[in-house]
């Protein structure tokens, strides 16, 4: 070859070498130290890698930023209507199953009140406008509701009682037809000296003098003080009295769960009770019916639907506890009356799923309310909120 | 020519008035206990004439119509009957025909939860009166100790001491006398909640206050915070008793984001939705500011598969010891009914 070709050639590839070199040395850092007229060193850096890699950067930067603008928080300033879509999506949870019959998610959603608390009265008696622990009553009846011939259980607690004072407590009880003749005297508690117990024993009364709502007139003698106030409870004849269950059995999507009653008033009556895991003790639905009832032998029927045992995972066998009836007040008269019942508790066969049919309850009412909640809850997502001018001003 | 444009422009804007609707629908309000009623003993037009009084500052005009009661009487005595003949009458006019919301306060929350379990029994058929939702606003369907004070100041024998009397008197209005307290009576904290026990399929959403009216003298009565009158174990719709001290158990009442005394169970289909610290049991309905801001109990959370974050209406707050603190934007530039009203109708 000639000498001007091997020119040629080198010239090529010194070209094509540095072609190379640029375009891989791109991903490198340049820095290489240099030694400075003083002897220190000092890293150089070249200058236009680092302008073409800001550069680059900064596009990174402004397509996220895009990005970011394209995903706005429509509900970023609206809390309230935030609140609502949740209230929506708790509601659209509850509804997939009748009222009649509602899965309970906690055991402490359905406990049963614990004596004494149901009809607590707790008050504070002040001696002046400043006083910051004043004397408290605290009384309480064991429970609300009672039966002619059950006993009433009284207590009294005295709270920030002054030390070493003597305490009396007497009481009287009183109905629609005025206080009856004899007095309560209370006890002390074995538990503690500022605690007191007794007893009203409705069988020592004379019916008449029974009303639906009574009330126990305490009177608390302390330091020279007498403090006052009531309890309120309620004594009923039993407008019904539930006494058996028949034939259990799955119809349709339910498990209907007929309840035997002796009606001893006609009228409308209401039941409540909670179908348990009869193995576990696990509260599993909360059941309700009413209907009218005429005198005599009566039947409500509860009804479980499939899709609340299915969500519970249980097929039985049950226990159908906390039986509660009573019949709503007619026109003209003042109360709702109170049904009992013989057990406290009855034992319900179970079934397997596949003995159901396997249908969705529908409540198209229910779906208008759900509808209303989505509404208001609503927002447009396509419409990118307006920034408040003072947002970030304080 | 111009005359009748006139005309027809006029009635336009008269007609264009504020909408006595909320989101499209009929709104029908419940009012709470009326002091007066005690002793007057009014007749059902008396109480008509009393229930647009009621409301005249704010809900008036935004009412289609009022569910009236004798305060005089009881819950499931004389008011179910009164609420039974006008619900009747709904049926009739079919003004809740394409649905209805509700807005109660105070012991309207109890009446209407009464009223609303009997439709079956009173044969009023739920499409012809459809209720869509319930705005409670300081509910007392859990009742009030000071009830429980002002009855047991009336019955019983002994001296009254100055302070409870200044109490009761002052924050209810009544006198004490036992066979004169009519519905006062049925808002004992365990009469109360003995009434209308059933599940109900109805949303009931409940907006709470522990604002003070009365210089603070029912705080160490009314178990936990209160808005003076209302306990918020009753107006969050706790299910039991106890010494509730906001609505959530995450967001205090005054919107810090830390644990709170929040209700352990909720009755059913009760939603707590706003919370003032400094509204009052006033302030709840009427169209006054309640001179502080707003929060909700909800947290961050994913809508629709969206994450929801309030960090813009989160702030560190100097009074919070610079914890954060949740508050509706504008909250405290309007009335609490403004405020629920406003949202929930746009």
């Amino acid at each position: 070859m000639s000498r001007s070709v091997w020119v040629i050639l080198a010239t090529l590839i010194v070209i094509a070498s540095s072609t190379l070199w640029l375009l891989f040395s791109d991903k490198k850092t340049i820095t290489k130290p240099a030694v400075t007229s003083n002897g220190d060193t000092e890293v150089l850096v070249d200058i236009n890698y680092l302008a073409s890699k800001n550069n680059s950067i900064k596009k990174k930067q402004k397509e996220n930023e895009l990005d970011k603008d394209d995903e706005f928080d429509p509900y970023e300033n609206e809390l309230i209507k935030a609140q609502l879509q949740q209230v929506g999506a708790l509601y659209a949870e509850s509804i997939k199953y009748p009222i009649t019959s509602q899965p309970i998610l906690s055991a402490q959603d359905v406990r049963d009140y614990r004596p004494f608390e149901e009809s607590e009265v707790d008050l504070p008696f002040p001696e002046s406008d400043d006083e910051d622990k004043p004397i408290r009553v605290v009384a309480a009846t064991n429970s609300f509701q009672y039966f002619q011939g059950d006993v009433v259980s009284i207590r009294v607690q005295i709270q920030n009682a002054p030390a070493s004072k003597f305490i009396q407590v007497k009481a009287v009880i009183s109905g629609a037809t005025g206080e009856l003749p004899s007095q309560i005297d209370f006890r002390p508690s074995s538990e503690s000296l500022t605690q007191f117990n007794a007893e009203f024993d409705t069988r020592l009364v004379p019916a008449s003098l029974l009303s639906d709502e009574m009330l126990v007139k305490l009177a608390v003698k302390i330091d020279g003080r007498t403090l006052n106030t009531t309890v309120v409870f309620k004594v009923a004849i039993a407008s019904a009295q539930i006494v058996g269950i028949q034939q259990v059995q799955p119809q349709g999507p339910n498990l209907v769960i007929p309840v035997q009653i002796n009606v001893y008033q006609n009228g409308y009556y209401f039941m409540n009770a909670i179908l348990q895991d009869a193995v576990s003790g696990k509260p599993l639905i909360q059941l309700q019916a009413e209907r009218r009832l005429n005198r005599g032998n009566g039947i409500i029927e509860l009804k479980a639907h499939i899709a609340a045992l299915r969500q519970q995972g249980a097929e039985g066998p049950y226990l159908l506890r906390s039986l509660n009836i009573h019949k709503g007040a007619e026109e003209n008269e003042q109360f709702d009356a109170p049904g009992s019942s013989t057990q406290p508790q009855f034992f319900i066969q179970g079934f397997p799923f596949s003995a159901y049919e396997n249908e969705r309850h529908v409540d198209e009412l229910a779906e208008e309310r759900l509808d209303f909640l989505n509404g208001v809850g609503g927002v447009d997502e396509n419409e990118i909120p307006e920034q408040d001018p003072l947002q970030g001003a304080e | 020519m111009r005359i009748k444009l006139f005309v027809i422009t006029a009635t336009l804007l008269f007609s264009m008035g504020v909408e006595a609707k909320l989101a499209g629908k009929n709104v029908i309000m419940v009012h709470g206990f009326i002091s007066e009623h005690l002793n007057t003993r009014p007749t059902s037009a008396e109480q008509a004439s009393q229930a647009s009084n009621y409301w005249k500052d704010y809900w008036a005009s935004r009412s289609e119509g009022y569910l009236t009661y004798p305060s005089h009487e009881r819950v499931q005595g004389r008011i179910k009957d009164s609420m039974k003949s006008q619900f009747q009458e709904l049926q009739r006019n079919g003004k809740c025909a394409s649905g209805c919301v509700f807005v109660t306060h105070s012991t309207g929350d109890l009446v209407l939860r009464d009223a609303l379990t009997r439709f079956g029994q009173w044969g009023i058929d739920k499409n012809k009166v459809k209720v869509l939702s319930v705005i409670d606003l300081a509910g007392a369907g859990g009742g009030t100790e000071l009830a429980d004070l002002a009855v047991s100041t009336a019955s019983t024998r002994g001296p009254v001491t100055g302070i409870v009397r200044a109490i009761a008197g002052a924050v209810l209005s009544v006198n004490f006398t036992p066979e004169r307290l009519g519905v006062l009576n049925d808002l004992r904290v365990g009469t109360a909640r003995s009434i209308a026990r059933q599940n109900n399929v109805y949303p009931r959403l409940r907006v709470a206050g522990a604002g003070d009216q009365f210089l603070r003298i029912t705080k160490g009565i009314i178990r936990g915070y209160d808005d003076s009158v209302v306990g918020m174990h009753s107006s969050c719709g706790s299910k039991y008793v106890g010494t509730v001290e906001s609505c959530s158990s995450s967001v205090r009442s005054n919107g810090q984001i830390a644990s709170a005394r929040g209700p352990g169970t909720l009755l059913h289909n009760h939603y707590p939705i706003v919370m003032g610290n400094s509204a009052d049991h006033e302030e709840l309905r009427n169209n006054k500011k309640s001179g502080g801001a707003l929060t909700t109990v909800v947290n961050n959370r994913t809508i629709g598969g969206i994450n929801i974050d309030f960090a813009t209406n989160t702030k560190r707050r100097s009074w919070s010891w610079f914890k954060k603190v949740r508050e509706i934007n504008g909250s405290s530039n309007k009335s609490v009914s403004a405020n629920v009203y406003d949202t929930l109708n746009r």
